[in-house]
């Protein structure tokens, strides 16, 4: 036993060893083609120092020229892996170089099949023994091949090709690239290098040894293992930090209460995590279909979501729906859920990832502030009417007027001597019309006066102002106020509340009476307008001749107990304002030309597609 | 032109209460004329005739009590009944100073309503024969002499006949000629009824 002999079994036994280690990390995940490129060049690295151990056994020249032959399948070999190494784990480097690369290394190999060794050896001399480390091992002698450049070539060509990739990938990366390109790229350089010039040392005799490749290119496979051992590293690292990050997410999710799910879509399959199953009633463990889910929504909120699901899936991607969840025994809660469908290459869906987040408490409170907006609405209207009280009197004090004066006609018509039948009817006819009169009275002040739910529906905007000057023709009457109206004709229908917007006209149009108190009567003209606003929006304008809003006012004007009455609540406006905003439209004031005040509302179109 | 039938002029801007107050006047045997506006009425209504007026407060354009002061304006004896549909007295204080016989509130009883009318129309007999009375009398002024007319100024003065003489520059028996033709031509019975007559058309009453 000697150094030498020792050195090949070390060098082969190392080598297999890295070897099937990237061979088991390829084969347990199929996508790491890096390692299994290394795996492959180990194989190689063994292969060739089993052929460069029997070289320096050879007992004959026939039998040396076989084994030098032999070993250039191993190297040729070797050169593709390493090619493939640094393609696949650099993801960069020329691709003609490689070519170039494996097909000169391809065609010197088949030469020297054909006509072995020609390759290297013109003529091989002579075997001779040397003594090397303690042992006698069998040297070749002769004259190098005039070809011997074609194998040259291959191996600058090599060269050249990871020196070119590991400069790119060094140009292209951070830190990790980096280090890689260092290691990697240095180690494959210097050892090729190194096995090249060991390589033409052996050819050219100038040093009395057997080839020693295996061992530049056992180094290179430790550098290469080294450094992807720091893959294997930072994928534990990875794994751990992901699961970190997993619990993070968790805890996160939770304490915002937010559920998680996705939903595999071609397998009908919910994933969701616990505190989602618990939002939606669904027990841990159990699988979760699509009508699984579907079956705890509320019934009515059911086919919006089916639907909103069905147009994410057909290609919209996002889903995007607040709905109610209906457990047994549970008051409804409310759920916002959104998520994103992924799709495959050819678009069909593959999965959708989402969250659900309870929100029942912001629709409890948002479901309270409209209920106090309304009951504001409400307390301000019904004070509106109690200002108008005087007027709506006389209003129902009209019909009740004729009747009374009808009636006592009549009787007294019953007791002459001769009964006119015709005016007899006349006065019955008229007797009914005063009392239908009456009663629309009172339905338009009980309309007003009553706390409803907002009633949303398609209205005719010129309509809505006839209404409310129906309302308030006494109190125009008594305040000598003369109306005039310029209403466009064919006017879109808007989408809105027949009272609340009767309610904002209501209180402009006092509001504009107020203005003009003291103004002389024949001044005292107030005009409504309507017409098309651009942006599908219907405009009202009440104009009156007052004395103006003060330049200082424009702004307090509609904050709330604002007031430039004496007797003013400051509530008008503010909820005006509040009614116009949530209808979608808004309110301002201009300065009217010369004299007074325009305040203009808009209310948006009604769409026929709208519910 | 004692004897023609008083009209009713209603004036309301609401129809069907004008036409049912219309009818129930004329149902108890008035004659009525209807307006829907203060203007219609100024345009159609005759001056002289005798009658009254029921006219609605609050009325587009010109008010009821508007209306009341243009007919002052016009010196018209027409006595005026308002209607209204609100209790609003400040309104009727300034009608019923204004010379307004009534205030009624709407729904008005008939009642109330031909007992302001009967009021109005009595009110408008006596203050036309009020009037035609003292037309009768400037009638007749008017043919008294310029020394008859100021003979009867003195007298109206309460001043004796000698001083009446005194300050004329006469005799007794003269100024006793003068005041005897004055009160025949004015149809005097006695001097009281004389000086009454000369305090009606205001000549020489106040002096003292």
């Amino acid at each position: 036993m000697n150094w030498f002999t020792a050195l090949w079994p070390m060098i082969a036994g190392a080598s297999l060893t890295l070897g099937a280690m990237h061979l088991l990390v390829w084969l347990r995940d199929r996508r790491a083609r890096g390692n299994l490129a290394f795996a492959g060049l180990a194989v190689c690295v063994t292969g060739i120092s089993v052929f460069e151990l029997a070289m320096t056994r050879a007992h004959t020249l026939e039998e040396f020229v076989a084994l030098l032959s032999g070993s250039l399948v191993p190297v040729f070999f070797g050169f593709v892996c390493i090619l493939a190494f640094v393609r696949l784990y650099f993801q960069t480097g020329r691709l003609w170089l490689a070519h170039a690369t494996w097909i000169l290394r391809l065609a010197g190999m088949v030469f020297n099949f054909i006509s072995p060794p020609h390759l290297i050896y013109r003529r091989i001399t002579e075997l001779h023994q040397a003594e090397l480390l303690g042992a006698t091992i069998t040297v070749a002698k002769g004259i190098p091949s005039p070809w011997l450049w074609l194998y040259q070539l291959s191996v600058l060509s090599l060269l050249a090709f990871v020196a070119d990739a590991a400069f790119a990938l060094w140009r292209r990366g951070g830190p990790m690239e980096r280090r890689r390109a260092v290691v990697i790229g240095g180690s494959l350089t210097t050892f090729i290098l190194l096995a090249g010039v060991l390589v033409a040392l052996v050819h050219r005799q100038v040093i009395a040894a057997p080839y020693l490749v295996s061992l530049p290119f056992l180094f290179m496979i430790l550098a290469m293992g080294y450094e992807m051992s720091h893959d294997v590293l930072r994928a534990a690292e990875l794994a751990r930090e992901l699961r970190e990050s997993e619990q993070r997410m968790e805890l996160a999710a939770g304490a915002a209460q937010l559920g998680l799910w996705a939903w595999e879509i071609p397998q009908d399959r919910i994933w969701a995590t616990d505190q989602c199953r618990d939002m939606y009633g669904i027990p841990p463990r159990t699988a979760i279909t699509l009508d699984r889910f579907l079956s705890a929504m509320h019934e009515e909120d059911r086919d919006g979501v089916r639907q909103a699901v069905a147009v994410a899936v057909a290609g919209g991607g996002k889903y995007e729906r607040e709905y109610r969840i209906q457990l047994p025994d549970a008051t409804p809660r409310w759920i916002a859920a959104r998520g994103q469908v992924e799709f495959d290459s050819t678009g069909n869906p593959l999965i959708m990832r989402g969250v659900s987040l309870d929100i029942t408490a912001r629709m409890l409170a948002e479901a309270e502030v409209r209920r106090h907006r309304q009951e504001l609405a409400h307390v301000t209207r019904v004070s509106t009417m109690g200002e108008l009280a005087g007027s709506l009197a006389h209003e129902l004090n009209q019909p009740l007027t004729a009747i009374l004066s009808n009636a006592q006609a009549a009787l007294r018509f019953l007791q002459q001597d001769h009964v006119d039948m015709d005016e007899f009817r006349d006065i019955l006819k008229d007797i009914v019309a005063d009392d239908q009169r009456a009663r629309e009275v009172i339905l338009r002040m009980r309309a007003m006066l009553r706390k409803d739910k907002a009633h949303v529906q398609p209205l005719d905007l010129n309509e809505v102002i006839h209404e409310v000057l129906r309302i308030m023709r006494s109190e125009l009457v008594a305040r000598n106020v003369t109306v005039t109206t310029d209403l466009a004709p064919r006017l879109p229908l808007v989408r809105g509340d027949r009272i609340q917007l009767q309610q904002v006209l209501l209180n402009l149009m006092v509001n504009g009476c107020d203005a003009m108190s003291a103004s002389p009567t024949a001044e005292r003209r107030l005009t409504l307008e309507t017409g098309r606003e651009t942006g599908d929006h219907v405009r009202v304008s009440v104009m009156d001749q007052g004395a103006g809003v003060a330049a200082g006012d424009r702004e307090k004007i509609f904050d709330p107990f604002f007031s430039t009455k004496a007797h003013g609540m400051g509530m008008g406006l503010p909820v005006c304002r509040a009614i116009v905003t949530v209808h979608g439209g808004r309110v301002w004031l201009t300065d009217h030309d010369g004299r007074g005040t325009v305040f203009h509302f808009t209310v948006p179109v009604h769409r026929e597609d709208e519910a | 032109m004692t004897d023609r039938a008083p009209t009713i002029y209603l004036v309301d801007d609401e129809p069907s209460v004008l036409k049912a107050l219309g009818r129930l006047l004329r149902s108890a045997g008035f004659a009525v004329a209807a307006f829907r506006s203060a203007r219609d009425f100024m345009a159609g209504h005759e001056a002289d005739a005798p009658g009254c007026l029921v006219v609605d407060v609050s009325m587009p354009e010109q008010t009821g009590l508007e209306l009341q002061q243009w007919l002052a304006r016009a010196n018209s004896p027409l006595p005026v009944i308002f209607l209204t549909g609100r209790s609003d007295i400040p309104t009727s204080v300034q009608a019923m100073k204004a010379g307004a016989v009534d205030f009624l509130t709407k729904p008005v009883n008939e009642a109330d309503l031909f007992r302001a009318v009967g009021e109005a129309l009595r009110r408008e007999r006596e203050s036309r024969a009020a009037r035609s009375e003292l037309a009768a009398l400037r009638w007749r002024f008017a043919t008294l002499t310029p020394r008859e007319r100021e003979v009867l100024g003195h007298v109206a003065a309460g001043k004796p006949n000698k001083q009446i003489a005194d300050l004329l520059g006469t005799v007794e028996k003269t100024i006793k000629v003068h005041r005897g033709r004055a009160m025949m031509k004015m149809g005097a019975e006695s001097l009281p009824d004389l000086v009454r007559m000369a305090e009606r058309l205001g000549v020489g009453g106040s002096r003292p």
